[in-house]
């Protein structure tokens, strides 16, 4: 992949065509009090396979809407959503979740984990949800992953032992653990300091290299920017700004 | 996972866990140790109930107008039962049923008895040492009736002053004036029958009656009734022998009403003292007490007979250390009792004052006139002796066992109005003989009644003249010559008012119950049935009543902690906003936080819930052992006996745990439901530590 390559052609050429996620025309309101307030105007917006994508704009331009709604935790006013090629409107509660459980993987601002577990549990947690996957399998993937964030010394520990950053790599371990099509990453930078967050970022996308796993991700963050590929600028609940990113800042892009 | 979740979640809240876990752990106590003292307490009134005198169950006519009531009807108001004409019959049927293990006749009745004055114990105690010839106990009881009827112009005094109309017969109060001159007395030697009947008949009764008792008796077979209800025994005297006529007296009725009161005042003292720890120092009741007993030293005087009177001072003075040589003064120091003294006083007083004076009216031994209404009004009377006393094992001390003496079922037929086959021909001869006039029932008996030697006619007790007198004697010495002896038949063959039965396996009562309905049915017997519990009237109500309020007191219990911990879990719920979002948002369902919440809870009631049932079940055990002691009479009843002694069954744990279970199911599954609606947004939006 070259520097310069338009991140969305690329990525629909890598995607075989059809695109992780995909949204047509879609609006969000939310009602705040006796007012409306229009979160997104109209995006149109399309996600291929193994993009590194950014969402960036000011607070309140709708990213953490957009974030919510292609990660099946909200649904759009108006509009289509697609996430693997169904459209999350017509699914039920219950189909939304099992979506979020097969094909999703979460990061959040505050790392979230559960904290009465320790690391290995965390990270196992979303497997057990899924059902069906053996011990042994359980076992060697989150090792596996455990491993891959660096935090192998640390699996007995709970969360509250742990610094932020370790708390986020934890939380990248899990939201991997399920093997999802998206990993979607609200802020995930925001709680660490600069150099921790840099870390993060430059894991994320590692295995965004290595699993072609699509990465979405929302910030503020200049510096954080600069990791992705795909740089979608929100301003007012519309996109401002749509296109690739020279990702020079990314130590490792040379290899991509 | 949801295991380890769910227990770790309580060990993070820990202090949580444990407020919660409390109020479950106390629920399961409360549950337990009621549950178990209750059904200590039914035991123990059932084993009262039907081992003293109703029996497992009670058989009585369908005639009844009223509900039986073996203990009684509020007011102690007469019943109407029934009758059963042939008890026989019925025995026989009974004792066709193989689940029947004893079958006891009886009837319940009440009575009046007048207990003698001291003018007529003394005349009698005369009468005797004049026939004994024993010149100097007629000398010394001679001084004592003189004095007694002294004191009886001075007590009249006071009454003519209250009620002038209603004075005394001019007759009698001339023969008062008489006995109280000297002439009287120095004459008294030559003829001593004619004065003691002029005192008998003309002094004595002017002498208010100091006590009228009313008796509760139950006619019955008194061996029959012995042998088959287990907490019947003996206290004084002996048993009733068989075919005997005769009393058995009710041991507490006979110590509260029956002795002397001085006596009865220093035994309420005492046992003041000793089992409830009461001081007279600062007892109000206990100090009266004291001073009533001091303020009647005038009449325990007048009962001690003036032979004794020296001896009795002598021994007072030596034992009381006094220097007093007066006796009202020495009883005054000896009633004068405090904390201090008290044991020593009280036994002094049993050792050298009881034996001196009439310590019962009616003694063991001695003989009573029976007076009561038959059931068509007709006043009868019974001289039946006084063979002992009895009190139900372990209900000693309650009132509530029903204070009825016991009385052959004989003599208890006659006082009832109950005419046998015997008499029934008896009647048909004489109605025969009287050319086949029709009487009325109440006239029949009246006229068989009236032929039988035993019976005393009781007319106005004040109104005798000598020649009805000396009758009275002539019966008086006839009935003694008689036999007062019954054979079986005469007890077995004859009616009787209602029947306890007492069974073998008490748990197949409803079945016998059906059984013996249906031979009377099939025998034409014309019966109807009642189980001990629905025989003992309000008295069997008192447990329920019991049970209600404990049930109340558990409802509002628990009705409380489901508000409690609904609130904390509602709390709780709320802390947990972002974790369960997250679990909501990687993928688990609404199901799986549902299931998170119940199990935690399950687990806290598990937990708290053993941890109640153990405390609830050492604490039953405890008092298994130990007793819980019965404060008042009502408690011994129900307790039967001193102390209840409750114990644990596998039903009192499981249905507290299945309790405390459901009611912490309960009070999660609104704050479950809220979980299961957080969103994962929310979860995002918490702003939380993790």
């Amino acid at each position: 992949m070259t520097d310069t390559i338009d991140g969305a052609t690329d990525a629909d050429g890598a995607a075989s065509g059809q695109p992780i996620v995909a949204l047509r025309a879609v609006e969000k309101d939310y009602a705040l009090g006796k007012t409306t307030v229009h979160a997104l105007r109209g995006v149109d917006l399309t996600l291929g396979r193994g993009e590194f994508a950014a969402i960036a704009g000011p607070s309140g331009s709708g990213k953490t809407t957009l974030l919510n709604l292609v990660g099946c935790v909200d649904q759009a006013t108006r509009g289509q959503v697609l996430v693997d090629g169904q459209d999350t409107g017509r699914l039920s509660e219950r189909k939304l979740t099992e979506l979020r459980l097969n094909k999703i993987g979460f990061i959040f601002q505050t790392f979230n984990l559960i904290p009465v577990l320790d690391v290995f549990d965390n990270v196992e947690f979303p497997l057990l949800l899924q059902k069906g996957v053996s011990k042994a399998e359980r076992r060697r993937r989150v090792l596996d992953l455990v491993e891959r964030v660096g935090l192998t010394a640390q699996l007995k520990q709970r969360p509250g032992e742990l610094s932020g950053g370790q708390r986020q790599r934890v939380a990248i371990a899990r939201a991997l653990v399920t093997r999802p099509r998206i990993v979607l990453a609200d802020e995930p930078t925001a709680n660490l300091d600069s150099e921790t967050g840099r870390r993060i970022i430059d894991l994320m996308r590692e295995i965004n290299e290595a699993e072609r796993t699509t990465f979405i991700f929302s910030t503020h963050d200049h510096q954080v920017m600069s990791y992705a590929r795909r740089m979608i600028r929100l301003v007012d609940g519309r996109i401002a700004e749509d296109g690739a990113l020279a990702t020079g800042a990314a130590p490792r892009a040379a290899n991509g | 996972m949801l295991l380890r979740i769910a227990f770790r979640n309580l060990w993070l809240h820990r202090l949580r866990t444990l407020i919660v876990g409390g109020i479950l752990t106390f629920g399961t106590v409360l549950v337990i140790v009621g549950n178990a003292v209750l059904d200590a307490i039914d035991a123990g009134m059932e084993r009262s109930i039907v081992h003293s005198i109703a029996g497992h169950l009670q058989v009585f006519s369908d005639d009844a107008k009223d509900e039986l009531q073996i203990f009684g009807a509020i007011g102690m108001a007469e019943q109407d039962i029934g009758r059963i004409d042939d008890y026989a019959a019925v025995e026989a049927a009974l004792a066709e049923l193989d689940n029947v293990a004893a079958v006891v006749p009886m009837g319940q009745h009440n009575s009046i008895v007048f207990g003698s004055n001291l003018l007529e114990r003394k005349l009698r105690d005369l009468r005797q040492a004049v026939e004994d010839r024993d010149a100097a106990r007629v000398a010394s009881l001679k001084a004592h009736v003189r004095s007694v009827v002294a004191g009886l112009e001075e007590d009249l005094s006071k009454v003519g002053e209250l009620a002038a109309d209603d004075a005394a017969d001019p007759q009698q109060l001339e023969a008062l004036e008489r006995v109280q001159q000297d002439a009287f007395w120095q004459g008294f030697d030559e003829d001593p029958v004619a004065a003691l009947e002029l005192l008998d008949t003309r002094v004595a009764p002017l002498v208010m009656n100091p006590s009228m008792y009313f008796l509760r008796y139950i006619g019955t077979d008194p061996d029959r009734f012995a042998e088959t209800f287990e907490l019947f025994e003996i206290v004084d005297g002996q048993a009733i022998p068989e075919g005997e006529r005769g009393l058995l007296l009710n041991k507490s009725v006979y110590e509260k009403w029956i002795k002397d009161r001085t006596a009865r005042r220093l035994d309420d003292v005492k046992e003041a003292r000793e089992t409830e720890g009461r001081r007279i120092a600062d007892d109000e009741s206990l100090q009266t007490l004291v001073r009533y007993n001091r303020e009647q030293v005038a009449s325990l005087l007048r009962e001690i007979d003036p032979d004794e009177a020296q001896a009795l001072a002598t021994a007072l003075r030596e034992a009381l250390g006094a220097s007093d040589t007066e006796l009202p003064a020495l009883l005054t120091k000896l009633l004068d009792t405090t904390d201090a003294n008290f044991d020593r006083h009280y036994a002094i007083f049993y050792e050298h004052v009881a034996p001196r004076i009439p310590l019962y009216a009616f003694p063991v031994g001695s003989e009573m006139t029976i007076t009561s209404f038959t059931r068509a009004g007709y006043v009868r009377s019974v001289n039946l002796k006084v063979w002992g006393t009895y009190q139900f094992r372990s209900l000693e001390k309650s009132a509530l066992a029903g204070g009825h003496h016991l009385m052959d079922l004989v003599s208890f037929r006659e006082l009832y109005g109950f005419v046998t086959a015997e008499q029934q021909a008896e009647i048909a001869v004489i109605k025969d003989k009287a050319g086949a006039q029709e009487v009325a029932r109440a006239e029949a008996e009246d006229v068989l009644f009236g032929e039988d030697a035993e019976l005393v006619d009781e007319t106005e007790r004040t109104g005798f003249d000598e020649f009805q007198g000396a009758q009275l004697a002539g019966v008086r010495a006839e009935a003694e010559a008689r036999s007062t002896r019954f054979t079986r038949a005469d007890l077995y063959e004859g009616p009787a008012l209602n029947v306890a039965v007492l069974l073998k396996d008490p748990a197949r009562l409803p079945e016998t119950r059906a059984a013996i309905e249906r031979i009377a049915d099939e025998r034409g017997l014309g019966l109807q049935t009642r189980t001990w519990h629905e025989a003992s009237g309000l008295v069997g109500q008192m447990v329920t009543s019991v049970r209600l309020v404990l049930y109340v007191a558990v409802a509002i219990i628990f009705i409380v902690a489901l508000v409690i911990l609904n609130n904390t879990m509602v709390m709780a719920t709320m802390e947990r906003v972002r974790e369960i979002g997250t679990i909501r948002a990687i993928g688990g369902q609404r199901g799986f936080i549902l299931r998170l919440f119940l199990l935690e809870t399950l687990l806290l009631g598990l937990v708290f819930g053993v941890v109640g049932a153990l405390a609830g079940g050492g604490l039953v055990t405890w008092m298994g052992t130990a007793g819980l002691p019965a404060s008042h009479d009502i408690l011994y009843f129900l307790f039967a006996g001193p102390a209840l002694y409750p114990t644990l069954t596998v039903g009192h744990v499981v249905g507290a745990l299945s309790l405390i279970l459901v009611v912490g199911l309960l009070s999660t599954f609104y704050p479950a439901v809220i979980a299961t609606r957080i969103t994962p947004i929310e979860a995002m939006n918490a702003k939380e530590a993790a």
